[in-house]
């Protein structure tokens, strides 16, 4: 039963989540929706698990118990459709050092099976790493590599987005021009959800809170 | 319901973690009876009564272990296997319980397996070693157990652990028969005319019996050894659900 | 999807760590000489093994790096989150390990061969069925590889893990050469050689790409 995804009716949803390691219970009977046009913004202190609910959202990790939806399909069953609409950037970047800038690039956007909807310069640009074309990743700072796996909003426009700390490392120039394309993207029909463990002024945007931890 | 309806839910009882403790803990004590009936009854009708082989002499009557013990780690690793299978397709964690519990007692019956061939050998061939096709398939059998036994230590999170020892499992027991295959091909190129000095001889009656018993014997006590441990994994693991707790006010 | 195996091929072609397996397989097939007899009867006899079991220790020494920068920076995650099926992005990318550092070995092979005494026309078959079995213990290796790729010992346990897995092909693979010696048929072992190589691929990538992903879910 799969409900027709136009950008307006799309939605995530888990049920009863539960997840434990070794005795140590991290997320318990948690239930949460997001649908398009929303941004879900989940906070917490280091270790509440954020990370945790994120990947499990994305599927990287399994539940204990509970379930995670679609648009009405369980993503284990319908896992590759889902994926065509998702874009993960988590802690680890993705970028690879013995690739350029504009390699990674490319690199990202032929696995995302979404056609380019903007064209690698102007992404660049909007990222603020116009001169960095052909630096070989290693050559990047932490935050300079984070931008190149941020310019895939640009790019490769998505659904949903699954943002973890999207603004860990980014100067307060870039936290605006990400506040805004959030902003846009929820306007379009997309749907985010996003950690920090800072609290961030989401006041241009509608968003709804989790908080996780004790 | 239907019959496959009624299977399926029979299944799913069994596995249910309450249910099979219990279940478990109420066969125990004739498991371990049975057990020790029959592990008599194999010894002595092995030691005293099947005749001596006419060239081994008594020395031979060591095959009443090897064999059994052999047998049991190929069944063992196959439970092993087929048990990782289940609980990667359908999550239940009682088989993955089971099957960790037989990882070491599997590689227990691989190691008794390779020892008494090795005793039984030395008297005959004057060597502690041989490599012969069912003792060197025994040898990477038991690579394959601490292989498994290894992956499953080295990752904290037990349940990923079963996935990813789980995987291995599966793996291994695809080999195995070819492994198996390869290793008594190469055997047949290196051994001389005559049959490996390691095969069963042909077998009588009374030689059958013992034989048997201690393979049944054998089964059980691997049986006995999974259910407890099983049991106390299942305390273990679900010691925040409501039947372990009933469980432990009513002692 | 083509595009994807070009992707992969360039992080490789950047690697300065190609010629390590290669120099490794060379100077351990020296060794052997030094060992044992530099005396070409001996080395005639012992040749096929050793030259096997060098190739077999070289492809695991180059495998332990294959996934391990991909699962630290995060690009396996996003290989696995990729709307394209897991195990055609990870048989890109085990092929692409495989021509930059199986091949090599494949290749440099008529030369050991040389170095120790073999005639022509078993460096010939030693050929085929180095060309035949290292793919196979690329692949095998792999899953080995996936399921170790977050832990921190890896490389002893992946050995452990692997080597029992190994022991068809090397059996049939180095005993194919030796028949070749003897002037006795080999086909049957060259078959079985490409019978496991084509089981390894079909069904290898599925498996790797399982085993990364409970890999990924213990970070």
């Amino acid at each position: 039963m799969n409900r027709p995804v136009s950008s307006g009716n799309a939605e995530l949803l888990a049920e009863n989540l539960s997840y434990e390691i070794n005795d140590k219970l991290i997320l318990t009977d948690l239930s949460l929706a997001v649908r398009s046009g929303e941004i879900l913004f989940i906070e917490g202190g280091n270790g509440s698990g954020k990370t945790t609910l994120l990947r499990i959202l994305c599927g990287l990790m399994q539940a204990d118990e509970g379930r995670i939806s679609w648009n009405g399909e369980s993503i284990q069953s319908a896992l590759l459709d889902c994926y065509q609409q998702l874009t993960y950037i988590g802690h680890a970047t993705g970028v690879k050092s013995d690739l350029t800038t504009i390699e990674n690039i490319r690199f990202f956007s032929a696995i995302s099976g979404l056609p380019a909807s903007s064209d690698i310069q102007s992404a660049l640009e909007w990222v603020g790493l116009s001169g960095y074309e052909n630096s070989p990743g290693r050559h990047l700072s932490y935050g300079q590599q984070r931008r190149i796996a941020l310019s895939r909003l640009m790019i490769n426009s998505s659904l949903l987005w699954i943002l973890d700390e999207p603004f860990a490392g980014l100067d307060k120039k870039m936290i605006e021009k990400l506040q805004d394309r959030f902003v846009e993207h929820a306007d379009d029909g997309g749907l985010l959800i996003l950690t920090s463990h800072q609290s961030i002024d989401l006041n241009k945007m509608n968003s709804i809170r989790i908080h996780l931890g004790n | 319901m239907s019959k496959v309806d009624k299977l399926w839910l029979w299944f799913h009882r069994m596995a249910s973690p309450a249910y099979f403790y219990n279940i478990a803990g109420r066969l125990l004590p004739w498991i371990a009876v049975a057990t020790i009936i029959l592990m008599l009854v194999g010894s002595v009708g092995g030691l005293v009564y099947a005749p001596a082989d006419y060239q081994q002499g008594d020395g031979f009557r060591i095959i009443y272990v090897h064999v059994p013990s052999a047998w049991m780690s190929m069944f063992v690793y196959m439970v092993m296997a087929v048990n990782s299978a289940i609980f990667l397709i359908w999550h239940i964690k009682l088989s993955d319980i089971v099957a960790r519990s037989s990882a070491v007692i599997g590689a227990s019956f691989t190691f008794l397996a390779l020892v008494t061939g090795s005793i039984w050998g030395k008297p005959m061939w004057g060597t502690w070693w041989i490599w012969d096709a069912r003792l060197t398939s025994e040898l990477i059998l038991l690579f394959l157990y601490l292989g498994y036994i290894g992956l499953r230590s080295a990752i904290d999170d037990r349940r990923v652990a079963g996935r990813a020892a789980g995987i291995l499992a599966l793996v291994g027991a695809i080999n195995i028969p070819i492994i198996h295959y390869s290793v008594v091909w190469w055997n047949t190129l290196h051994q001389p005319a005559s049959v490996s000095k390691l095969d069963n001889p042909s077998i009588e009656l009374s030689m059958l019996i013992p034989l048997l018993s201690m393979a049944l014997a054998f089964k059980l006590f691997y049986l006995f050894i999974v259910l407890v441990n099983s049991r106390s994994e299942l305390l273990e693991q679900e010691k925040r659900s409501q039947w372990v707790k009933e469980l432990v006010t009513s002692q | 999807m083509a595009m994807l195996i070009r992707d992969l091929r360039i992080a490789f072609r950047q690697r300065a760590e190609i010629m390590l397996p290669v120099i490794f397989f060379v100077v351990v097939v020296s060794l052997f000489p030094l060992a044992i007899s530099p005396d070409p009867a001996v080395l005639k006899t012992i040749g096929p093994g050793v030259i096997w079991v060098a190739a077999l220790l070289s492809v695991l020494m180059s495998l332990q790096n294959l996934f391990r920068s991909d699962f630290d920076d995060g690009a396996i995650e996003q290989i696995l989150l990729s709307p394209y099926p897991g195990a055609l992005l990870v048989l890109a990318r085990v092929l692409a390990q495989w021509c930059v550092t199986g091949l090599p070995l494949i290749l440099i092979s008529p030369l050991l061969g040389l170095l120790l005494h073999l005639d022509f026309h078993i460096i010939k078959v030693l050929f085929v069925s180095l060309l035949l079995g290292v793919p196979y213990l690329s692949m095998v290796g792999a899953i080995g590889v996936a399921l170790t790729v977050g832990l921190r010992q890896a490389g002893a346990l992946l050995s452990l893990l692997v080597l029992p897995l190994y022991v068809p092909v090397l059996i049939f693979g180095s005993n194919a050469v030796v028949s070749a010696a003897k002037d006795m048929s080999y086909n049957g072992q060259l078959l079985w050689l490409s019978a496991l190589l084509v089981i390894a691929t079909t069904l290898g990538p599925f498996v790797i790409s399982s085993a990364l992903k409970v890999s990924c879910s213990y970070r």
